[in-house]
């Protein structure tokens, strides 16, 4: 499986990605939402964390950018408890199942990432 | 914001002791007075009633005891001047004179006449006294000189008290004779007996001498010296107060009784006498005392029952509008605060996966996952994290919702209480507001404190951007079949197309909010998020402005 | 017989949270050294992963200590907020204003920088008042800024008065051609604070975004250290 973070915080996406990488999982981490459509075009990802508010652009916005760009990507959000019109954005939008309030349990995320990757076809 | 209550409280506390004070001087003072006045009015006239019986009594039984004696007098003056001497000299005729005297006056024991040398030539009685010389006897000297004479009481025959009454005859040629009587004095007695005296009364005469010579009942024994001082002379009736060593006040009268030796006392307990005032006193006190305690007690219960109540409404008003400029300055606060959660929970997130890694790094060697020290540090430091993460959440969360409660509105109502809160404004601005609550609208799930926040900040905005004598409608109906929306319409400057864009910022403001802070609009955004629902505006500059608030029927 | 009412206490509720999240960072920073002392005695066994860990040892020490002293800003601003009058260190109340507007900055990606007098002088007031007209003129000028940026926050003394001044420093929103004036937008705000005891301000603003803010403010020659 491999795995694109996005995060605005570079300390905690790389301790996530390495975290990822001892339990076997290849991640790549980026702190910009250029960044992460640039990798998102360039490789074949299986799983998309995204932060649901990054500098200038919304998880939610990206995620539409980056769905157009690869449309079999499944996404995961984190989001840290800082806005209530994020949050309530977050779960109508992506569902209860699909995102994770920071700090994140790393098996929840695991889990998460697993149960995305082994259903077929959209989740929606 | 803590001392205000407190402050208004201290001036409620002044007005309520103010009022009670002042009411009760008013409503008391009178009373006090003239209870005050009136008892002592009363005091004096019953004290100068009780003097003025007394004298009165005194002066009647002295007329009748004058009387009494005066007639004793005038019939022998009667008998000498009816009988010759020579017939007054036969002790026959003396005898018979005396029988009737005996039969219609009463009380004449003997009867004596006695010639100019002071013999008593002839004599009728039970004394035997015929021959008697009286003529160095004091008392025959008076009556020769006076002309009548009363003697004082004496112990007589067969030891009862007896008196003596004697007159002179004077004849043409010069010549006199006395006439002599003695009678008992039961009749006199019972004069004073007779009398109906209130006080334990006690009536009795004395002589120049202060010698008793009737009984008395407290002051002595007949023929004793009376206990009391004897009076001084006076021509007439005396009435004066005095008290014994016993501590006893009396009321004394007094009255020398002329051509006699005799002084009338009567004497009173003025306790006794002051009796029926005591009573009544006592009465009229309780009175007093019982009227002061319920009008105290009404002064006091109405005092405090309205001062409450306005203390109450003031309270509520004030704490209304705190809660208003409250609300709005902590839900900004919060806002702020709220703010700061990102830069505890990153941190802590970081914090998180760092630990994290390092338990990755160190289970992946089986000898630290035995190592028990190990591991118990690094769980310290995962559950702390952990904790922290729990208490950053309950900060977070009520720093938002620092007052939820959910309630059961209805609309309509809530739309009246927040304008009856603003209707002095209203009115202030000559505003006239209209409303049109549809009736299909159920009770919504929400929290009533702010969405009447929404609705207040949002009627202030419009009451600000109209000018005197403008419009503002309220209207509120369901959208769909789960949602209702409240539009509050006014039709003052309106806004233009570029800042309706902004008009949610917090700070944006397009013109001088006198009062505003330019932040209502935002909070309100934020309310009406918190709450589950959407805000929108549309206006055009110089017709007005329309905000519409959708909720949801129940908060999810 | 008066009644009072009971006023519910937020802000009392924040102070002690904020509190019991430095105890459990005390905890967690005491649970680290510990860690970093076992781990001292256990070099030889780690091997290779000696640097690493040793790396992610420093970095959660450093995370902590940085957390600490945000939760203690965070505190303090609360004690402060909790009493209705006091003379406080204009120093904290710029730092605990720029704590709270970092994370609008962040998401612009505007970089606040404070730049403050050693002896700031002290000020007597409505402590939240001045809070939230400081916190107020920081976050309404970075609505008007564009991404990128800085954000610069002074505090000085200025002929024997405390200015504070914020200024943005980069692009700005465009689009907007009323004039607004800002003092009288401040003003209602700048009336929690005594008017009278001197706050005066002034603004620099283009079109509808506002520059640049300076507030002057009489303040005390009290010089003595405050007790927050």
């Amino acid at each position: 499986m491999r795995v694109l973070l996005v995060d605005d915080e570079s300390e905690l996406v790389s301790t996530l990605a390495e975290r990822l990488a001892i339990r076997g999982i290849q991640a790549d981490w980026v702190t910009e939402a250029e960044d992460a459509l640039r990798m998102a075009e360039a490789n074949c990802y299986d799983v998309a964390v995204l932060d649901i508010r990054l500098p200038g652009m919304s998880g939610l916005d990206l995620q539409n950018i980056m769905k157009s760009k690869c449309p079999d990507l499944k996404f995961i959000f984190m989001t840290g408890h800082g806005s209530q019109g994020d949050f309530q954005a977050g779960t109508t939008e992506a569902g209860p199942d699909y995102y994770l309030v920071k700090p994140v349990s790393i098996e929840e995320l695991m889990e998460k990432m697993n149960k995305l990757t082994s259903e077929s076809g959209d989740p929606e | 914001m803590a001392p205000l209550p407190y402050r208004r409280t201290c001036q409620f506390r002044r007005l309520w002791y103010g009022v009670i004070s002042l009411t009760s001087v008013v409503a008391l003072f009178p009373l006090i007075f003239l209870a005050v006045i009136d008892y002592r009015a009363t005091q004096h006239d019953l004290e100068s009633e009780i003097l003025l019986r007394t004298s009165r009594l005194v002066s009647n039984t002295r007329r009748t005891i004058s009387y009494f004696l005066e007639e004793r007098k005038s019939a022998l003056d009667f008998i000498i001047h009816d009988n010759s001497f020579e017939q007054c000299a036969d002790p026959g005729r003396l005898a018979s004179i005396l029988d009737r005297l005996k039969q219609t006056f009463g009380g004449f024991i003997d009867l004596g006449l006695i010639d100019p040398l002071g013999i008593q030539r002839v004599y009728v009685g039970p004394y035997g006294l015929t021959g008697k010389d009286y003529s160095v006897q004091e008392w025959y000297r008076e009556v020769v000189t006076q002309g009548t004479y009363i003697s004082d009481i004496f112990l007589g025959y067969r030891n009862i008290p007896h008196l003596v009454v004697a007159v002179k005859y004077a004849s043409e040629s010069g010549s006199y004779c006395v006439l002599r009587a003695t009678l008992d004095t039961k009749k006199f007695n019972k004069l004073l007996s007779n009398l109906e005296m209130a006080g334990e009364g006690d009536a009795f005469i004395i002589n120049h001498q202060g010698i008793l010579q009737t009984p008395s009942r407290f002051h002595g024994k007949v023929f004793e010296k009376i206990s009391l001082p004897i009076p001084k002379y006076a021509p007439k009736t005396r009435v004066y107060e005095w008290e014994t060593p016993e501590g006893t006040e009396l009321i004394i009268g007094y009255r020398y009784i002329k051509d006699s030796p005799f002084i009338l006392m009567v004497t009173k307990q003025k306790s006794e006498l002051m009796k029926p005032w005591y009573n009544t006193r006592k009465k009229l006190i309780g009175f007093l005392v019982i009227s002061m305690v319920i009008i105290l007690m009404v002064i006091f219960g109405g005092t405090t029952y309205m001062v409450n109540r306005i203390y109450t409404a003031d309270q509520k008003l004030i704490m209304t509008l705190h809660q208003v400029e409250y609300s709005n300055k902590m839900a900004s606060l919060g806002r702020l605060a709220a703010g700061v959660a990102h830069e505890i929970n990153n941190p802590l997130a970081i914090i998180n996966e760092k630990a994290g890694l390092i338990k990755d790094l160190l289970t992946f060697k089986k000898e630290y996952a035995q190592d028990h020290t190990l591991s118990a540090a690094i769980e310290v430091i995962l559950s702390s994290v952990k904790r922290c993460g729990r208490i950053t959440k309950r900060l977070l969360g009520f720093a938002r919702h620092m007052d939820v409660s959910i309630q059961s509105i209805h609309v309509g109502e809530m739309v009246s209480e927040v304008l009856e809160f603003l209707h002095k404004e209203a009115e202030y601005r000559a505003i006239t507001i209209s409303l049109d609550i549809s009736d299909d609208i159920p009770q919504i799930e929400t929290d009533a404190g702010k969405l009447q926040q929404i609705l207040l900040n949002i009627i202030n905005n419009a009451f600000a951007a109209m000018e005197k004598g403008g419009n503002l409608e309220i209207s509120a109906g369901m959208s769909g079949d789960d949602r209702v929306s409240i539009t509050i319409t006014d039709d003052g400057c309106g806004i233009s197309q570029a800042n309706l864009k902004q008009i949610f910022e917090p700070f944006f403001s397009t013109k001088t909010l006198a009062g505003g802070t330019g932040l209502g609009l935002s909070i309100t955004y934020g309310l009406v998020q918190e709450l589950g629902g959407s805000i929108d505006v549309k206006s055009e500059e110089g017709k007005g402005t329309a905000f519409t608030v959708t909720l949801p029927l129940a908060m999810g | 017989m008066l009644r009072q009412g009971v006023q519910p206490d937020p802000v009392g509720m924040a102070i002690e949270l904020t509190e019991k999240i430095s105890l459990r960072l005390g905890e967690l920073q005491s649970a680290a050294d510990r860690l970093s002392r076992i781990l001292e005695r256990e070099r030889e066994r780690t091997g290779e992963d000696a640097p690493r860990i040793d790396k992610v040892m420093v970095s959660i020490e450093r995370h902590t200590r940085l957390l600490s002293g945000k939760v203690r800003v965070v505190n303090r601003f609360f004690r402060r907020i909790g009493q209705a009058s006091s003379l406080f260190d204009l120093k904290e109340l710029i730092e605990e204003a720029a704590l709270f507007s970092a994370r609008l900055a962040h998401l612009k990606r505007i970089a606040v920088t404070v730049q403050t007098d050693e002896d700031l002088p002290k000020f007597r007031s409505n402590p939240a008042g001045l809070h939230f007209l400081v916190s107020g003129i920081m976050a309404r000028i970075l609505t008007g800024m564009r991404e990128g940026g800085t954000l610069l926050v002074k505090g000085v003394e200025q002929d024997g008065r405390a200015l504070i001044q914020v200024e943005g420093k980069g692009q700005w929103k465009e689009g907007f051609t009323e004039a607004v004036e800002v003092d009288d937008l401040f003003r209602p705000v700048a009336g929690e604070i005594p008017v009278e005891r001197g706050v005066v301000l002034s603004s620099e603003t283009e079109g509808l975004s506002v520059k640049r803010v300076s507030l002057f403010l009489d303040v005390t020659t009290d010089r003595s250290p405050t007790t927050t």
